[in-house]
């Protein structure tokens, strides 16, 4: 019954929406260790796992898995109007995505929209100075439920 | 002892594994009703407890699978369901079931989107049982097989046991599952059934109990046998520490089903110890010797009663609480004298025109059934006819006429105490072969129960059915009645010429005449 924890299928599912969208330069699994180049970058890496009390069985666990994409945009670019704008249209895609496909082509149980655990789907913006550059920068933090990982076993 | 935490639990529901869909097990509950008694004089509250029940709750998760969560539990069926919850997926792990009805399928689907269910059941009739597992959780079985046993006690309990199987998975045509029990582990005591076995042959739950005064050796395991290529079952199987309240093992007859039942599990309210009511038993030396009327005796064909053999009806006693009262009867004497009997004999008319000392004609088709109790090991010289063994008369059953059907229980140098049943024709002028059951084992200090069907038929349709300890051991079809016979004869009690101990003594209690099986003793449901 249990099917284990595939990693890879979920930065898949994650990462093939994003570049899918269009709206993303550069789309990578790691968090970039030089400044990104230009135009839109989204950064996807795995943030906070533990097993799910509400979707587990009394004998097989499941899981929530956190993933965080950092969506960096470098805010000395012009037109500096169009920056949150076009951040938020990235985003706003996103939410879209995961709302209208929240299986993840049945890659996960859901995407936990509304925070069934506790951390819904949500973007937080701020500003990161990597190197020499200041970013506008959009963390979405994606919460994943998959159930039936792993049996429970004495 | 090592503190254990829930993980890795089960749950099955009416044959179905719902393990991984169950969430959160909400209430495993057994409940006892205090009814209080308290009088004037009393300075606190006198309570006494009633009946029991039980419930389980548990929460489940939203699956529209074939065979999970939500097409079996929002079946909601009007009919009573068998809850398991194990603890562990091992043989012996602990497991709490009920035969309960489910009461809802409530669902919550909240803000966050979460969607969740809420299920309680309560009891029907028995109250929360826990036990041991019997198969490693649910256990898929290919052939035939024996598992391994658990050893849930040190002693043996008298109190009968309940089982619960589930049957989650089946492809075949039978399967029979069969509760052995074994002194040491069929090291030298065989394993046999704990009492009848069910077949089943399609997914599905069902909880079965013994009578409540069942002996139950303490090692037990689950034998499966029958024609399948492969067997899901999850088996739960509790062992009662104490006598149930309430229940009279054949009060699921009718009244009209009962013609006879001696020895109720209630002691009569002022009778004295000794007493036994004319309406039972008919009692005196030689109270009827040639049978001449239709009522019994307490018959000693040898010596005076009260000096050579009594009766006494006794207030029993068992651990946990009040035993069944029992009838004892006991020779005075010593090995080598006089053949002495201490037999408590009831008549019945058969076909005879009124009047009738019980009332109505005894139907040709009857049940004798009782319990017997023999402390140590008896030895006797052969009064049976059969020429060979020790042993002496515990129960007859016949005929006027022709038929002698009795069972015995001795030793002699070649055996431990065993018990058999023969088809006597000591009397007979027709010429049909005896029938002989095997030599079964009776072991002393411990209720045997015996149950016996007897078919009335001077042509080829007569039978006599032989079940010990509910399992059948005899079957004889063919002629069992002569023409003009008129009346049974049933006794109990011994009859036989002494060999050892001094001053034997047997017990017998729950001695039924009836219409119908009290078999089998295992009640499905």
């Amino acid at each position: 019954m249990a099917a284990g924890l595939n990693p890879e299928d979920l930065f898949d599912a994650i990462v093939s929406h994003q570049a899918a969208s269009g709206f993303f330069e550069v789309v990578t699994r790691h968090e970039p260790k030089a400044p990104p180049g230009q135009g839109i970058t989204a950064a996807s890496w795995f943030q906070t796992m533990r097993p799910s009390q509400r979707v587990s069985g009394i004998n097989i666990t499941s899981l929530y898995v956190e993933l965080v994409t950092r969506i960096y945009t470098n805010m000395l670019a012009e037109d500096q109007d169009e920056i949150d704008p076009s951040v938020l249209r990235a985003v706003g895609h996103l939410f879209r995505l995961y709302s209208e496909d929240f299986e993840l082509a049945g890659r996960v149980m859901y995407v936990d929209l509304f925070g069934s655990h506790g951390q819904p789907l949500e973007a937080k913006a701020g500003y990161l100075k990597q190197g020499p550059v200041l970013y506008r920068v959009v963390d979405v933090v994606t919460p994943l439920i998959v159930a039936d990982v792993w049996d429970q076993v004495a | 002892m090592v503190k254990e935490s829930g993980l890795d639990a089960r749950c099955a529901v009416d044959g179905y594994d719902l393990s991984g869909d169950v969430n959160a097990m909400q209430e495993i509950s057994g409940s006892k009703s205090a009814l209080d008694m308290s009088a004037l004089t009393s300075k606190a509250i006198e309570r006494v407890v009633g009946e029991g029940g039980g419930s389980i709750g548990f929460t489940s998760l939203f699956n529209p699978a074939t065979s999970r969560a939500h097409p079996v539990l929002s079946a909601l069926p009007r009919s009573s369901r068998v809850i398991t919850y194990a603890h562990r997926p091992t043989i012996g792990a602990p497991g709490a079931s009920l035969d309960a009805y489910q009461l809802n399928y409530d669902g919550t689907r909240g803000t966050d989107a979460g969607f969740l269910f809420s299920v309680s059941a309560e009891s029907t009739q028995a109250p929360l049982e826990w036990g041991s597992l019997l198969t490693a959780g649910f256990y898929t079985s290919t052939t035939g097989e024996s598992l391994a046993s658990i050893h849930d006690t040190t002693a043996a309990t008298v109190y009968g046991a309940a089982a619960y199987v589930h049957l989650t998975g089946f492809t075949g045509s039978s399967l029979t599952i069969s509760i052995e029990h074994s002194d040491d582990n069929g090291a030298t005591d065989t394993w046999r059934p704990l009492a009848g076995t069910i077949t089943v042959s399609a997914v599905g739950g069902q909880r079965l109990e013994t009578g409540p005064d069942v002996y139950v050796k303490p090692y037990v395991r689950a034998t499966l046998s029958g024609t399948y290529t492969s067997a899901t079952l999850l088996v739960n199987f509790h062992r009662r520490p104490e006598r149930p309240t309430g229940i009279e093992e054949i009060s699921y007859l009718t009244a009209d089903q009962v013609l006879f039942y001696s020895v109720p599990h209630v002691y009569p309210a002022g009778a004295a110890t000794g007493s036994i009511s004319p309406d039972e038993w008919q009692l005196g030396q030689n109270d009827d010797p040639d049978f001449s009327g239709l009522n019994g005796g307490f018959f000693f064909p040898n010596g005076t009663p009260g000096v050579d053999a009594t009766y006494s009806f006794v207030r029993g006693a068992g651990p946990g609480g009040p035993g069944l009262n029992y009838i004892e009867t006991k020779i005075f004497g010593v090995g080598g004298a006089t053949s002495h009997a201490s037999q408590l004999w009831r008549r019945q008319a058969w076909n005879a025109p009124p009047p009738q000392v019980y009332g109505s004609d005894l139907p040709t088709d009857i049940w004798l059934s009782s319990e017997i109790y023999v402390p140590v090991e008896l030895a006797y010289t052969n009064t049976d006819g059969s020429g060979n063994f020790g042993f002496t008369n515990l129960t007859q059953f016949f005929g006027n006429i022709g038929v002698d059907m009795h069972m015995g229980i001795g030793k002699n140098s070649a055996h431990d105490t065993y018990q058999r049943y023969e088809f006597d024709y000591a009397n007979s002028s027709f010429d049909l072969t005896q029938v002989v059951s095997p030599n079964l084992p009776a072991p002393t200090g411990r209720w045997l129960r015996n149950e016996q069907r007897y078919k009335q038929s001077t042509g080829s349709d007569g039978r006599w059915e032989v079940w010990a300890d509910g399992i059948k051991i005899l079957d004889f079809t063919g002629q069992t009645a002569r023409a003009g016979t008129t009346e049974l004869r049933m006794s109990i009690g011994m009859y036989g010429e002494l060999i050892t101990p001094t001053n034997p003594a047997v017990r017998y209690r729950k001695v039924g005449l009836t219409t119908t099986a009290t078999q089998p003793y295992w009640n499905w449901h």
